[in-house]
């Protein structure tokens, strides 16, 4: 089962602390992470994909991370498609077909041989989301996964999300507490540069 | 601008110079120094119409061509074994630093001393080549894009997935850029290293031998052949690899 455990987790840039002996255990479920700018919440999300290494501390996580970047982080040279199996392990074949049948929930169906440069903000998040779940991995951080969406699509993307991240352990950085509301009752603020549960 | 209006331009501005030239050449009234343009543009026609010329013009162009692709061959290989390892960059960097540093005009004397003269022009194009090439892809290594490769890293990305969509096309820039400006340096160095070394059959041999025999109109013809060569096979060269390396790039 996936899990996260963070222990006594420091972090700090240019001697600014930004995150302080923060202490948290996350077993299962979606966890929403909200907090001002600046706060760290991005921060957290790179320490615990091991992209930056803690200060001072330790987190250990159990189960392998797909990560949905805020700012995309596509390969502009290949296509749409391309992006989302490369992700993906075995017969090509096979993992075109169920990268397909998520960019067409995504509403891509008609971008698998775009190149991502020429896709707005909204669809390139689209398609960011759509290789994190291409990835069946069994935890996913997603650093505000919506932006640039419009109100339907992004209603539609998080209707999606929600039934295919149901037995995944979720953390999704949000500025927007509705978003974080239809998702969990699990809130979490940056707040003292700790972690402070909301529960609604 | 239209492009009508562009190629008046540019034949007034050559119509200009040539003034310029037959003036001087007339002011210093003597053919030996300086040719009249009239004289040089019939000794060009007298050359265009010899197989001669072919063979020569076919012949440099085939060195120096050769000394370019081999150049870029070796340059992107050093650049990669010096990314890959810290021992081979140690090496090989100061090597690069020295050939760089070293007048074209003192390697190809040292090649002399060393090779058959045939293989020289080519041997200068590689060793002018290959630190524009070198510094160049390193500096593609240097500028992959790090949130792409925490992408990769965070969804384990296979190492042959990661050259076709991360490292090629990121380098690619890099390598065209490189590409353009070692073009005109090789094709500078390889007729340098003709007249250095006089091998059988070149461009240089010419130009060395017209200067021997003070046969000024030929020095003038040959030079404008070397100019016009430069200009076609770097247009065309250029042409090439930017399609090439904005395909990579841009899929």
């Amino acid at each position: 089962m996936a899990s996260i455990l963070l222990e006594n987790v420091s972090k700090s840039y240019d001697g600014k602390i930004i995150l302080n002996d923060i202490n948290y255990k996350i077993d299962s479920g979606f966890v929403a992470l909200m907090g001002e700018s600046g706060t760290g919440k991005t921060t957290l999300l790179r320490l615990i994909s091991g992209l930056e290494k803690a200060d001072s501390g330790s987190i250990k996580v159990e189960g392998k991370i797909a990560y949905v970047f805020a700012e995309t982080n596509l390969f502009n040279s290949v296509s749409v498609l391309d992006n989302v199996t490369c992700v993906m392990n075995g017969d090509k074949k096979n993992n075109e077909a169920v990268a397909k049948t998520i960019l067409d929930k995504l509403g891509l169906e008609n971008e698998y041989k775009t190149k991502p440069k020429n896709l707005s903000t909204g669809m390139a998040q689209r398609v960011s989301i759509a290789r994190a779940m291409a990835s069946d991995r069994e935890i996913y951080l997603l650093d505000e996964p919506f932006r640039g969406l419009d109100d339907k699509t992004k209603s539609d993307t998080m209707e999606y999300l929600k039934e295919y991240l149901s037995d995944k352990l979720v953390i999704m950085v949000t500025h927007d507490i509705k978003e974080a509301e239809y998702f969990t009752d699990k809130i979490l603020s940056i707040f003292n540069l700790n972690l402070t549960q909301n529960n609604s | 601008m239209t492009k009508k209006r562009k190629i008046l331009r540019a034949i007034i501005a050559l119509v200009f110079w040539i003034a310029i030239w037959e003036i001087i050449s007339l002011i210093v009234g003597k053919a030996v120094i300086l040719p009249s343009p009239v004289d040089v543009a019939v000794r060009l026609g007298e050359l265009l119409i010899t197989g001669d010329f072919y063979l020569t013009c076919l012949n440099s162009i085939a060195r120096i061509f050769s000394g370019l692709v081999l150049g870029v061959l070796l340059g992107v290989l050093l650049a990669t074994l010096s990314k890959l390892s810290s021992i081979a960059d140690a090496i090989i960097s100061p090597a690069i630093s020295v050939i760089k540093s070293t007048p074209i005009a003192s390697i190809i004397i040292l090649l002399l001393f060393i090779f058959v003269k045939g293989i020289i022009p080519i041997l200068a194009s590689v060793l002018i080549v290959v630190p524009i090439i070198y510094e160049n892809i390193k500096n593609g290594f240097d500028n992959v894009p790090q949130n792409l490769v925490e992408t990769a890293n965070i969804y384990n990305i296979s190492k042959g997935k990661r050259i076709k969509m991360l490292l090629i096309p990121s380098i690619m820039p890099y390598f065209v850029a490189g590409s353009k400006s070692a073009l005109g340096i090789a094709w500078k160095a390889g007729v340098a290293a003709e007249v250095i070394c006089v091998p059988a059959v070149s461009i240089g041999t010419m130009l060395y031998e017209a200067k021997i025999y003070l046969e000024s109109k030929d020095l003038f013809a040959w030079t404008i052949v070397v100019i016009i060569l430069s200009f076609i096979i770097e247009k065309l060269l250029i042409s090439l690899i930017s399609k090439v390396g904005g395909k990579i790039t841009n899929g």
